[in-house]
């Protein structure tokens, strides 16, 4: 008895700590955790996919035709600048509290209040108003998104933006209950408050555990929505995942250990009845050059940098986990409108021709030679074997590097702060266009970093921007890009691609560039 | 109010069980004048780590608005206001130590829908399910294998268990957890490969985590036994016909002493050094918060973990101290 007494202090922490759930319908290991469930708020492509559980956006990425689909709105219209939305009937949130066009609009205008902190906050910058007041300069009600009455809503464009529907059905504009925000304030993401209008609700958060969402009898399609529950749960190893995909405890794992490629496509067996599926993602790996450090002023040693990566040694014999080589910025298969977009490539050349480039810029600078060159890397070990392999590539044409690994934090601040000469960057696209990448280098775009800027650039993307057909704005991306390779502001290495072990049993999941799923189509057929 | 309750908690209580204390000791009573300092001390080691921690969270580069799509600036502002990083740095320790008196560390910076509280709340559980699992391990395991190798000093079982301690402590968690997961969970499928869902699923985890300090442990104990034996009472009581089981029954007790003293320091090493463990059984404990807290210049959630792990690490240290001389009353009042 004393003895039972001396352990049920540890018997009741472990029955606190191993409270146990029944598995749900679909177990999708997801990545790292939710930074929030307000969508506002949230930031990787991970906390897309859960939030695509619980919301559901005016319109609804439809990854597979590249357009937006019908979301809240069943149709819209466009006349100029004008774009007005028209919402289902009938459009209730998960308490059961009617959703209208107004609710629309104060979520919206909660996103752009700078106080709100949207970190993807620029979603909504072709609105007339809207950049200028997100930056603070103009009040919220100057934004000209208006309610004309319950079920339509309007935005007048301050001019034209070819993606402004791709970026309506981004995750941040998920609208989000006034009611109970105002209420509960930032409590209002709590399980025991949360509210949504998406295709499931919550039903519970556990911190780095799992975010468990159950059918919302309420939503507008319930009728379509194939599985009772599911467990997106917050795993970021990608050891730990393969381990739990192996032992059948997740149906889908969106994440491989690099190091188990090469293992696990030689032995397909080895998942059980499953195998690796790779897709490019529309994502890119790079370098950022510092075009302000002591000897990059000259657009030919960059130039002659960039050229000197061997991408497919990088990716076929270095990497070796499907990565594509890219010679250029914009990935392949991305769109441009309608339209697949092909852009420039680097041209190859020869070590001597690469040699003699970088002898001609540095001989423009009064340089006999570069100095000991510095290569930021995050400490993520793809980071390291990239870098080693980059290291020993610059030293074949006589350059000295340096690597430095830091922690994500310090390195973003050493971009941001300009001090830095290399600086391994990636890019995740938020949607599928050619100018979600090409954007990042505009002169005045605070994801540039490099401090390189082109007026000739600037424009493209301003005619590209301002173009009224498909056709003419590819022309001036490519222009674009041309002009960007040419400057070399930063060295392309290679594009991303996803790398995910789905169970053969589950339906409604197929692989995408935006690694984006639909959660209402999941199912696992036990 | 809060700056009353801090100057309460770290000036007035410290230094008037400072002053008790030396009532204590010209009373004669050093074993209360002990205990009584060792409270003294308690809040000044919380505040002193707090403040260090807080000072190096803020001299590394970079914040926890930092992303690699930078913030546009006046978010940037809004954001720094609100957390009240937009404040002199003097001033933002004043409203830390506040907070700290009344054990509220605020908001979670990088986990905005939770607070500190929140964080450690839903963490701690697992944590301490895990850690307690681990020294349980420790002391089963550690105990007897030192016993038995401090027995058979020389022979082939010592030199056995010398090799076998000296692998487990060469090996680096992730290994070990991975030498664990093979068989049991991949191969012969007999335990959960993640979570905490089960009992069984604590087996794997813990074991991990507890081994290294069972090899630790098992080393204590051997030498501190062997250095028992070696001294001359054993052979005193040997001489007067005592069975040597007796008098391995009394060493252990005396060998019982640094393992006691090591129990604080594993304390922390369980809960501090659990993040890869954690990640690899997919545990939702604090090891992973600690480390990524200070990766994502997550100030606050920093600053929460150090002080909370500061202070256990301080209780058990304490506890130790009281139970020290129950073993061995030669450590009463040092």
């Amino acid at each position: 008895m004393t003895g039972a007494r001396r352990l049920s202090p540890l018997l009741l922490l472990a029955l606190v700590a191993c409270a146990r759930s029944p598995r749900a319908d679909v177990v999708v290991g997801n990545g790292p955790d939710l930074k929030s469930l307000d969508p506002a708020l949230a930031q990787a492509v991970s906390d897309a996919r859960v939030l695509a559980s619980l919301f559901e956006g005016l319109v609804t990425p439809d990854p597979e035709r590249g357009i937006p689909a019908p979301g809240m709105a069943e149709r819209w219209e466009r006349v100029g600048l004008s774009w007005r939305f028209f919402l289902r009937a009938g459009l209730v949130w998960s308490d059961g509290r009617a959703l209208t066009a107004e609710d629309l609009r104060w979520s919206l205008l909660r996103y752009l209040d700078p106080a709100t902190g949207a970190p993807l906050g620029d979603f909504l910058d072709s609105v007339r108003g809207a950049r200028a007041a997100r930056r603070g300069a103009l009040p919220l009600s100057a934004v000209a998104i208006s309610a004309d009455n319950a079920t339509t809503l309007s935005f007048e464009l301050e001019s034209n933006d070819p993606c402004f529907l791709q970026q309506l059905a981004q995750f941040p504009l998920y609208p989000v209950p006034r009611h109970v925000v105002e209420r509960h304030g930032s409590a209002w993401t709590s399980a025991r408050h949360f509210v949504s209008n998406g295709p499931f609700v919550l039903e519970e958060r556990r911190l780095k555990d799992r975010v468990r969402v159950c059918r919302n009898p309420r939503w507008h399609g319930a009728a379509r929505v194939r599985s009772e529950r599911i467990d997106w749960l917050a795993l970021s190893n990608p050891a730990t995942l393969l381990n739990l995909y192996m032992a059948d405890a997740i149906d889908i794992s969106m994440d491989v250990p690099l190091s188990s490629v090469p293992t696990l496509l030689a032995h397909p067996e080895l998942p059980p009845g499953s195998e690796l599926r790779r897709a490019p993602r529309l994502a890119g790996y790079f370098l950022r050059l510092n075009v302000r450090a002591p000897g990059f002023e000259d657009a030919r040693v960059r130039r002659a940098l960039s050229l000197m990566v061997d991408r497919n040694e990088l990716t076929a014999a270095v990497l070796r986990g499907g990565e594509i080589p890219a010679p250029d910025f914009t990935p392949p298969g991305v769109h441009c409108g309608a339209l697949t977009f092909k852009g420039p490539e680097l041209p190859a050349a020869t070590e001597e021709e690469i040699l003699a480039l970088l002898q001609q810029g540095l001989a423009a600078l009064g340089r006999k030679e570069l100095p000991l060159l510095e290569l930021l890397v995050s400490t993520d070990p793809l980071d390291g074997v990239v870098a080693d392999w980059l290291q020993q590539r610059f030293r074949h044409f006589g350059l000295a590097v340096r690597i430095l690994a830091l922690d994500g934090q310090s390195l973003r601040a050493r971009m941001t702060s300009g001090e830095y000469t290399l600086a391994r960057s990636t890019w995740i696209a938020d949607f599928d266009d050619a100018s979600n990448f090409l954007e990042v280098f505009a002169g005045e775009a605070t994801a540039n970093r490099t401090g390189w800027k082109l007026a000739a650039y600037d424009s493209h993307l301003a005619a590209a921007r301002s173009a009224t057909t498909d056709e003419e704005r590819a022309l001036e991306l490519h222009a674009a890009e041309s002009l960007l390779l040419a400057e070399s502001p930063l060295i392309p290495l290679f594009h991303l691609v996803s790398r995910t072990l789905v169970n053969p049993r589950v339906r409604g999941f197929s692989e995408n560039p935006l690694e984006w799923m639909n959660p209402a189509h999941l199912e696992v057929q036990r | 109010m809060d700056i009353l309750s801090a100057l309460f908690l770290f000036v007035l209580l410290p230094v008037a069980l400072f002053v008790a204390a030396g009532r204590a000791t010209r009373k004669g009573s050093r074993r209360s004048a002990a205990a009584l300092r060792r409270v003294a001390w308690l809040p000044l080691i919380v505040l002193t780590v707090h403040g260090l921690a807080f000072l190096l969270v803020h001299a590394v580069p970079g914040g926890p608005f930092d992303a690699e799509r930078p913030l546009a600036p006046a978010t940037r502002q809004a954001l720094e206001a609100r957390f009240g990083l937009d404040q002199p740095l003097a001033r933002q320790w004043v409203a830390a130590v506040a907070g700290l008196a009344r054990c509220d560390f605020g908001p979670s910076l990088a986990h905005r829908d939770h607070s500190v509280a929140d964080v450690i709340q839903e963490g701690l559980p697992a944590s301490l399910l895990l850690g307690a699992t681990a020294i349980f391990w420790m002391l089963l395991l550690g105990v007897p294998l030192g016993v038995l190798a401090a027995a058979r000093a020389g022979g082939c079982v010592d030199r056995g268990l010398g090799i076998l301690i000296a692998l487990i402590q060469a090996l680096p968690g992730f290994v070990l957890a991975a030498l664990l997961l093979l068989p049991f969970v991949l191969w012969w499928k007999l335990l959960p490969a993640a979570g905490l869902e089960t009992p069984a699923a604590l087996l794997l985890p813990s074991l991990a985590l507890g081994l290294p300090f069972a090899a630790q442990v098992a080393r204590l104990v051997r030498t501190a036994m062997l250095e028992a034996l070696a001294s001359e009472w054993p052979r005193t009581l040997r001489a007067a016909g005592l069975p040597e089981r007796l008098i391995l029954r009394s060493a252990l007790r005396l060998a019982l002493v640094p393992v006691v003293a090591f129990l604080g320091q594993a304390a922390a090493g369980v809960l501090t050094g659990s993040l890869v463990i954690e990640q690899m059984f997919a545990i939702p404990g604090l090891g992973a918060h600690f480390v990524e807290s200070a990766l994502n210049r997550d100030f606050t959630l920093a600053l929460g973990l150090v002080t909370l792990y500061t202070a256990m690490a301080a209780l058990c240290n304490w506890a130790a101290d009281l139970v020290l001389p129950l073993l061995d009353p030669r450590t009463e009042g040092t």
